[in-house]
């Protein structure tokens, strides 16, 4: 067995106890990363002289007594969005070609003090604006999509190049590709993780967060990102919890929501079945489901785009000006849209946002956590984006995808995806269980459970027989 | 008309975009007026009628820290 095919705290314990070596482990990184990117084109930088010369640093530390934790010498895949200093950072698009940032984003430089090692820049759909990442392969089926916007991070976890890669998430851009490659995907509360250095799409609803193999490998980077920012206004001074301790304490007298609406609406049978799956799974672990309605569903997409769009064109406005062409025409279609919307709809989305929050507070009155797909199917063909649904509607596969991960973005609360079942097809689902504010540590509980009791988190995508 | 029923018109499209300083030529509104007249209208779903007094979800801090 290669090292990369080993759990990542299985690693880190080896690495600690000095069996093996940082740089081992970025090598066999490196190898896997070779052998699959001619399919997936997850990358669009890879740094493996950085890599290697981070892992002797690490392997340096670790043999001089300085062991830093768990994420200590282990790779780590970063989405392109993400500043790094020295290094190309591009957001997957032609405005940005040639930026190499001075300083870190605030997370990548928290993960370097944690000893992580860089090893490229992933692609994401350009400026997080999209949900299908088209430069890139789902490991599974390299001809679909791998999801986004942190579709190449996703592509880098399932195909086992790496344990863990950053994604962000606007509308569900952790998620949506962790459900679609078969990996853990955690959207963090609003406000517990700083986003400075990181391309904004939409300051009112971007989230920083990991894709991982497993939960826990999650839960370490997670906490390791976290924290107040002064110099981001939308992070909250809260502590920072240990969200490993008590992950495996299990789900026994919990409740879960399992929504009787909305998450429920045109979506394909086999992702209803396997949220319905794993909620059995947990009440047989003895947690309680209770039914409940959705509040205000019909507003949270309006609010969602609303609330986006003239954010994002907002950021970009000098591009839209000035080098319009620049831009894929996908993008610059929804940017112009976002310079066309009046003010007043900006503001009355806000104040809706105002009244969801309060619904799903009331909601979460009788609930722990809410459990629902994180996906209404599973990946289209990357040549045709589009879902076809039984009364004949064709929905575009972004709209899609994001209609069940949006209303976590609007309230803010935390979400983790976990794989939660493979198609017919061999294509992965997910489900999503989400929170109350800052109860990162309970979801992750939930998301363990699951782990420990299928057998479909954690697998590694084979890629190169499948794509031969 | 109620609000929820809005959507705007070619004209109205290429009136807001000349207002914001933006160059669409007029081939450019008309392949992609179908996504700008509908995205813009589920985004007028948003200023649903009867907010009343609530308030944007919005936190400036005048603090100085």
């Amino acid at each position: 067995m290669e090292l990369y095919e080993l759990p990542m705290i299985e690693v880190s314990e080896k690495i600690r106890t000095k069996e093996v070596s940082p740089v081992e482990v970025t090598q066999s990184s490196l190898a896997r990363m070779e052998e699959v990117e001619p399919a997936l084109t997850a990358f669009a930088t890879t740094t493996p002289e950085l890599a290697l010369e981070q892992a002797k640093i690490a392997e340096k530390e670790i043999s001089d007594g300085n062991y830093r934790g768990p994420l200590h010498g282990v790779p780590l895949a970063v989405k392109d969005l993400y500043d790094t200093a020295g290094v190309r950072t591009t957001s997957s698009s032609a405005q940005r070609t040639d930026y190499v940032p001075d300083t870190d984003s605030v997370s990548v430089a928290k993960l370097y003090e944690a000893g992580m090692v860089l090893i490229g820049k992933t692609h994401t759909h350009e400026f997080a604006y999209g949900a299908t990442t088209p430069t890139t392969g789902n490991p599974w089926a390299p001809d679909r999509t791998p999801g986004g916007s942190s579709g190449g991070s996703g592509a880098a976890v399932a195909s086992g190049v790496v344990h863990v890669a950053l994604g962000s998430d606007t509308g569900g851009s952790i998620r949506i590709p962790a459900a679609l490659c078969g990996t853990v995907g955690l959207k963090p509360t609003f406000g517990r993780a700083s986003r400075v250095g990181v391309a904004s799409l939409s300051w009112s609803l971007d989230h920083v967060g990991p894709l991982s193999r497993n939960v826990v490998d999650s839960a370490l980077v997670m906490a390791a990102m976290s924290g107040y920012d002064r110099t981001d206004p939308g992070t909250v001074e809260v502590p920072v919890p240990d969200m490993v301790t008590g992950i495996d304490a299990g789900v026994a007298g919990k409740k879960i929501g399992i929504p009787i609406n909305y998450y429920t609406e045109q979506v394909a049978t086999e992702a209803a079945q396997a949220a319905e799956t794993a909620a059995a799974t947990l009440q047989a672990l003895g947690a309680e489901l209770v039914e409940v309605k959705i509040p205000m569903a019909d507003h949270i997409i309006s609010t969602e785009w609303a609330i986006m769009m003239p954010e994002a064109t907002a950021y970009h406005m000098d591009y839209l000006r000035n080098s319009p062409e620049k831009f894929t025409d996908e993008t610059r279609t929804l940017l112009e849209i976002g310079a066309a919307e009046l003010a007043t709809d900006y503001v009355n989305a806000l104040r809706l946002r105002t009244l969801i929050q309060a619904a799903w507070r009331e909601m979460f009155s009788s609930i722990d956590v809410l459990l629902a797909p994180t996906l209404v199917a599973a990946a289209t063909l990357r040549s045709d984006p589009f879902i076809r649904w039984p009364d004949g509607t064709v929905e575009g596969a972004t709209p899609a995808y994001v209609r069940l991960s949006a209303p976590a973005n609007v309230t803010g609360l935390p979400s983790l995806s976990v794989p939660a079942a493979f198609t017919a097809d061999g294509l992965p689902l997910g489900v999503q269980i989400i929170g109350k504010p800052f109860a990162e540590p309970e979801i992750l509980r939930f998301g363990y459970a699951l782990e420990q009791n299928t057998d479909v988190v954690g697998r590694i995508a084979p890629v190169v027989a499948k794509a031969a | 008309m109620s609000d929820s029923e809005f959507v705007p018109s070619e004209a109205q499209v290429a009136a807001a975009f000349e207002y914001a300083g933006l160059t669409i030529s007029s081939d450019r509104l008309a392949v992609n007026y179908e996504s700008y007249s509908s995205t813009l209208a589920l985004i007028r779903k948003a200023s649903t009628p009867g907010l009343g007094e609530t308030v944007p979800a919005v936190g400036f801090k005048a603090s100085w820290d």
